[in-house]
């Protein structure tokens, strides 16, 4: 027991020191970032890293309004419920100015609302659900990272101009999966109506069936693939397709394919040929991806993810939403969010008035094997403000503020 | 009068044959036992005449109602109360939780859930432990009693049903044998007093010749011997089948 | 027909892959009678470790035979020790505790080990080789189908024989099988009980380690892993019966299977409904083990036997409320109350949550406690209460007022039907049923997105502007949950409450006396049903937004750390278990970065000090001292 009373005693003593750790660092602009960091640490280690670094160039430049600019993360725990009391802890204990941040799209609606409630700025930086600017959006949030529809639609042109008749689907069983899918179906069907989409395999999140789903696949007998899959259901969809012959003389599209945070993780095994969206951090050449790809090497000895880029552009668009607005006030905040304009690593991007989104896009192109790693061998840049719906359909399905 | 009645039940486990054609009856105040070799159809016979199965043929009349097709707790309102070979009290209630338990149940009560239960019907448990010599352990919890005790609240408990007939499955099994002729002595004195009729089983044969009114010997399922005690010690089917070498 | 046959074998592949885990759950259960949480993280172990392992041995680079059967094997005695060594370290000091404590201290290591992992082996997936010699495919039927997968096939049943051979024609089988059966009457001839379940624990981890290596060609190594393998284990073993191996491979053969045929066949459309079956795969598990459950209440091959760890385990009395108890409720009603004049707004965003878990744990240990029917699907009623009145407020357009209500009404129905099967169950089966019917509340949820919002959930579930202040809103939870408390203590000490508990007791005996036992217990469910329900609608007007997290499996283990964590035995148990839980976790996770891992130690800490739960501990040391 004498064991045991030293073990708690060190552990109350260890809890003080953080707790005292914490209360340091004042007279900084606080803004509160919120993430599922122990739920997806694969996406969101990078995108810290990308925080950070923007955080420390920003201060090196004298910080916003000649103040330090600070972040207070908190993990969210992957949970709305949990999120919300973090939100709320951010904004009544830490007096943040606004909030950044979230994951999963369960919980960044979730955090909007809260925004809407509380009247607080809240940038999401990754969630990928249409509603979070359409169905759901509100006047107090703004959404960074290309949306599903967004990307789904950037995969649509080179789907259509094959000209394949019969399609497979298949997708993880939840809300962006579906999503996804709807998009396709309904973007494919306009531009080539005679399509026809011969099976639709839904696998539960993390947990697919790979070989039976492969099989099921292979029986339908299609001309081409889509699929959403990403993370550990992509590697074991792939690795099975691979053995089982499935991708033979078959054309696959793949949402978030080409992300480092997923292509990587499949080594030489990585598919060829597939039609992807994501980031080709080693080939992109503009000047100032280069730049702010040798400042991350620099400072991280290790090279970004997607996740790098969001985490990055998120500290910018806060504070250049700051700086333009001249002020910490909610509501002039906001006003400043609309229509502003910033320098992203993929070139300049802006918050669009009409639903809250930015366009920053993506890189749409084609799988290969290079040097036993995949990579995008051939890409372009999908400029995020030409994979939009029409300003109308968007009014019609944003409720207004 | 004819407390019960049993006629020509039968009841079959897959197959093996576990109670065949038994009948016989019990008078308004008559203590009969049950006995027979382990196996021979006691414990299904009680099950059977408290509800708790269904004889695959036969009927059973408690006064004048056929119980063959009711379920326990409309037996217990017929007037028959039941203890079980290792006693089962509610371990984590006091003694006279256990037997306000029983009265409460008795009454109807357990469906209210406002009333506090440690104040209901607490007059007439301790009456009850009193008449049982327990009165004393009242507060205790029962799974801090002797097992003599704990049989004792078990009757208790079966008592508070106010029943006409009581089915006792081994009262005395694993008690001392000081306890057992005391606890037995017991049951008698109470069952005289309040007029009750009594149906046990028991291994003892001390016990079974000492209190017994009448015996009812089975074998495999099967009665085949009944009678006052002196007619069935005499009786050469008894002796041979059970008596002769009974070890237990 | 050629597809069919293929889909069969991929059914026969996973059906082996899930019997490797439950094989070794199966063994500890039916000998230590410990729920253990913590096999889907040797599970997890296992397959990051022989991703090391293999890439150690393969000297510069080259994968050979050797290197990755052996990295196999090192991995799977490696997570064999760490079993041992979970046992030796912990669940020894636990075996006497209150039934499912045990499941508290696994609880403790599988979040301990989830931050090992992460720490050590870094965030992303590790996909492992494809092993040496099977790497390829094989025609079948004029299909290509993996080497591997066939090499799996075989190796399931493979162990199965091992290990009847190792139970039947050892002499440490013999012990393991007469502990199986009855362990008192094994430790009274003289087993070493302390080596008999050390070996077992190292046994059940090996196997769980081995089948978590051997799909390393499979799939990538990943934090997820424990998670979704422990519920799959679990559901297994009791479909399977509790300790029967041989049930577990069967159940795992019915699961692989069904499983397979779901994804094989695809959409079918009847009267003129199309229902796509591979969605379905989401709950399959789930739907097969309540359809087992209901029609064989101990599995496909388990028996009737009193499966409860200690079932007849003395019970403490229950203290009825002395002036001293009184006085001290009074007291922490009358702080809370007064709290909004001196407490920041955020201890009272804090404080919503903890009375909302408050009354979420009494109403499950209601259940667990008084009942005796532990729940391991109590979220169902949380999060439909939750539902119910969010879409009252949202779809129906109620008043928020009303919709509160509306919550538990829903939350009642469910606890209704759900527990009219139940209580026909008993111990660990009944626990798994009501588990079985959370998730397929959970997945048509899920799923069904133009009502429910599926994953995403409902947004804007605000509180009616006169409760919407932070301390308005506080006010109203702390007068619903300090109220329901109230009552749910009214009723454990009313002839209600004495019915259930003497049910639980002695189910015999009170049935004797007159009790329809059955009746009681379904009733149990309603109470318990509809307080949760009321502490979900209360959640989700305090979050303003709602999703399927507030009915996965996630939320009802929460519930159970709070009640078991806090003392089964004890009505303010779960009280202070929920407080200190909630507390506890917010304050570690916003204070470092490994959070779990120092949550997981504390728990593993308080379960070693507490071994019958924080109050239940200070009650019996009371006890002690009298």
């Amino acid at each position: 027991m004498k064991g045991l009373n030293a073990v708690v005693r060190w552990m109350i003593a260890f809890l003080l020191l953080v707790i005292g750790g914490a209360a340091l660092a004042q007279g900084s602009i606080k803004l509160g970032e919120l993430n599922s960091y122990k739920i997806f640490p694969a996406f969101l280690d990078p995108y810290k890293k990308g925080m950070e670094l923007a955080l420390e160039q920003t201060n090196a430049a004298g910080g916003v309004f000649g103040r330090n600019l600070e972040i207070v993360y908190r993990d969210d725990n992957g949970n709305p419920g949990d999120a919300v009391r973090a939100a709320e802890e951010l904004l009544t204990r830490e007096q943040v100015h606004f909030l950044l941040g979230t994951f999963a799209s369960n919980v960044g609606l979730a955090i909007a609302d809260l925004a809407r409630q509380r009247k607080v700025l809240f940038i999401a930086a990754e969630p990928l659900t249409d509603k979070i600017t359409w169905q759901n959006g509100n006047r107090y949030t703004f959404r960074l990272r290309p949306s599903t529809w967004m990307q789904t639609s950037m995969l649509v042109p080179d789907a259509a101009k094959l000209k394949k008749k019969r399609w497979a689907i298949v997708y993880p069983n939840y809300e962006y999966g579906q999503s996804a899918t709807a998009a396709f179906k309904d973007l494919l069907k306009k531009s080539q109506p005679d399509v026809e989409f011969v099976t639709e395999q839904a696998t539960p999140l993390g947990k697919i069936d790979s070989g039976a789903v492969v099989q099921a696949l292979i029986d339908a007998k299609p001309d081409a693939i889509f699929s959403s899959l990403f993370g550990p259901d992509l590697s074991r969809f792939v690795r099975d397709g691979n053995t089982r012959g499935l991708f033979k003389n078959i054309a696959v599209f793949n949402l978030l394919g080409g992300e480092p945070e997923y292509l990587d993780a499949l080594k030489d095994e990585a598919p060829t040929g597939w039609y992807v969206t994501g980031y080709p951090w080693y080939a992109i050449n503009t000047p100032e991806h280069k730049k702010f790809l040798a400042a991350y090497q620099k400072r991280w000895k290790d090279y970004p993810r997607a996740g790098s880029v969001v985490g990055y552009a998120t500290v910018l668009s806060a504070v250049a939403a700051m700086k333009k607005a001249g002020s910490l006030d909610s509501e002039k905040l906001v006003a400043a969010m609309e229509g502003l304009q910033l320098e992203s690593p993929f070139g300049r991007i802006t918050y669009r008035t009409l639903d809250h989104q930015a366009t920053m896009g993506a890189y749409v192109g084609r799988t290969g094997v290079r040097e036993g790693k995949g990579v995008m061998t051939t890409f372009s840049y999908g400029d995020g403000a030409k994979f939009q719906p029409s300003d109308a359909e968007v009014r019609k399905l944003r409720p207004a503020d | 009068m004819t407390i019960l009645r049993v006629e020509g039940i039968s009841k079959s486990y897959s197959g093996a044959l576990a109670l065949d054609n038994l009948s016989f009856e019990l008078q308004a105040g008559e203590i009969i036992a049950m006995i027979g070799p382990n196996g021979a159809g006691k414990t299904t016979c009680f099950n059977i005449l408290h509800g708790q199965l269904r004889a695959d043929s036969g009927q059973v009349f408690v006064g004048d109602a056929c119980t063959s097709r009711m379920d326990t707790p409309a037996i217990l309102r017929l007037g028959v109360g039941r203890t079980f070979q290792i006693a089962a009290t509610f371990h984590s209630f006091t003694v006279a939780e256990n037997v306000q338990m029983a009265l409460l149940a008795r009454r109807g009560l357990l469906w209210n859930l406002h009333s506090q239960a440690g104040d209901l019907c607490r007059k007439e448990a301790d009456q009850l432990l009193e008449q049982l010599g327990m009165l004393a352990h009242a507060a205790r919890a029962c799974s801090v009693l002797s097992y003599g005790d704990l049989k004792r609240v078990e009757l208790a408990m079966a008592l508070a049903g106010d029943p006409i007939l009581l089915l006792m499955d081994e009262p005395t099994a694993g008690m001392a044998p000081r306890e057992r002729l005391q606890l037995m002595a017991l049951v008698v004195r109470l069952a005289r007093e309040r007029k009750l009729s009594v149906l046990f089983t028991e291994h003892d044969m001390d016990i079974v010749f000492a209190h017994a009114d009448r015996i009812l010997l089975l074998e495999q399922g099967r009665l085949i011997c009944q009678g006052t005690p002196a007619m069935v010690r005499a009786d050469p089917r008894a002796q041979r089948a059970y008596l002769g070498d009974n070890r237990d | 027909m050629s597809s069919f046959v293929l889909q069969f074998l991929n059914g026969l592949t996973s059906a082996s892959t899930l019997f490797m885990v439950a094989a070794g759950l199966s063994l500890i259960f039916g000998i230590t009678r410990v729920l253990n949480f913590a096999h889907g993280s040797m599970y997890m172990l296992g397959i990051y470790l022989a991703y090391s392992a293999i890439g150690a041995f393969s000297v510069g680079g080259v994968l050979t035979p050797v290197a990755f059967w052996g990295g196999i094997l090192c991995a799977a005695v490696l997570v064999g020790m760490v079993g041992a060594l979970v046992e030796l370290t912990v669940l020894r000091r636990v075996y006497r505790s209150p039934e499912l404590f045990q499941l508290l201290a696994t609880f403790g290591v599988v979040l301990l080990t989830k931050d090992l992992v992460l720490w050590f082996w870094g965030p992303e997936d590790l996909l492992g080789p494809r092993a040496p010699g099977l790497g390829g495919a094989v025609e079948i039927l004029g299909s290509p189908f993996p080497e591997y997968d066939l090499f799996l096939i075989v190796v399931g049943p493979l162990i199965l024989g091992l290990l009847w051979l190792l139970l039947h024609s050892t002499r440490w089988g013999l012990l393991i099988r007469a502990a199986t059966q009855d362990r008192e009457m094994a430790a009274a001839l003289g087993i070493n009980q302390k080596l008999l379940f050390t070996s077992t624990f190292a046994l059940g981890a090996f196997l769980a380690g081995l089948g978590g290596a051997l799909q390393i060609p499979r799939e990538p190594a990943q934090h997820f892993l424990d998670f979704t393998v422990i519920v799959d284990a679990f559901v297994v073993v009791v479909v399977g019966g509790m300790g029967s191996i041989p049930g577990a491979f069967l159940a795992a053969l019915l699961i692989g299977e069904v499983k397979a045929l779901c994804i094989g066949i695809g959409e079918i459309g009847a009267f003129g409904f199309g229902i796509s079956l591979p969605k379905l795969t989401l709950v399959v598990e789930s739907l097969v083990m309540a359809a087992v459950l209901i029609f064989r209440p101990w599995g496909l091959m388990g028996r009737a036997l009193a499966v409860l760890p200690d079932a007849g385990e003395a019970r403490p009395l229950l203290a009825r409320n002395t002036a001293a108890t009184r006085m001290a409720g009074v007291a922490i009603v009358a702080a809370l109350a007064i709290t909004p004049a001196f407490a920041n707004q955020y201890s009272l965003v804090l404080l919503v949550d903890i009375l909302i878990f408050a009354l979420f744990a009494a109403s499950l240990h209601f259940l667990m406690g008084p009942s005796g029917m532990a729940s391991f699907g109590h979220a169902a009623y949380f999060g439909l209460g939750a539902y119910a009145a969010a879409l009252a407020f949202k779809q129906a357009g109620l008043p928020m007022e009303i919709s509160i209500l509306v919550g538990p009404l829903v939350a009642v129905l469910a606890a209704l039907s759900f527990g009219w099967f139940c209580v026909r169950l008993s111990g660990v089966y009944l626990a798994m049923l009501t588990l079985a019917f959370a998730q397929i509340t959970w997945s048509v949820i899920y799923q069904w997105d133009g009502f429910t919002g599926g994953s995403n959930g409902l947004v804007g579930v605000w509180p009616a502007p006169w409760l919407s202040g932070r301390i308005s809103y506080f006010y109203l939870v702390l007068l619903l949950c300090g109220g329901a408390v109230l009552i749910l203590r009214r009723i454990i000490f009313s002839p209600f409450g004495y019915a259930l508990r003497a049910c639980r007791d002695s189910p015999m005996r009170a049935a004797a006396i007159g009790i329809n036992v059955s009746r009681f217990q379904w009733m149990a469910f309603l109470v318990a049903g509809g307080f949760a329900g009321l502490a979900g609608a209360l959640f989700a007007f305090s979050k303003g937004s709602i999703s399927p997290e507030v009915l996965a499996i996630g939320q009802s283990v929460d519930g159970l750390v709070m009640v078991l964590l806090g003392g089964v035995q004890t009505i303010s148990g779960p009280l202070v278990g929920a407080a200190v839980f909630t507390w506890l976790q917010e304050l570690v996770a916003r204070h470092i970065d490994y959070w779990r891992a120092l949550l997981g130690m504390i728990i593993i800490v308080i379960v070693v000090a507490f071994p019958h739960g924080i109050v239940g501990q200070l009650f019996s040391r009371n006890r002690a001292k009298e």
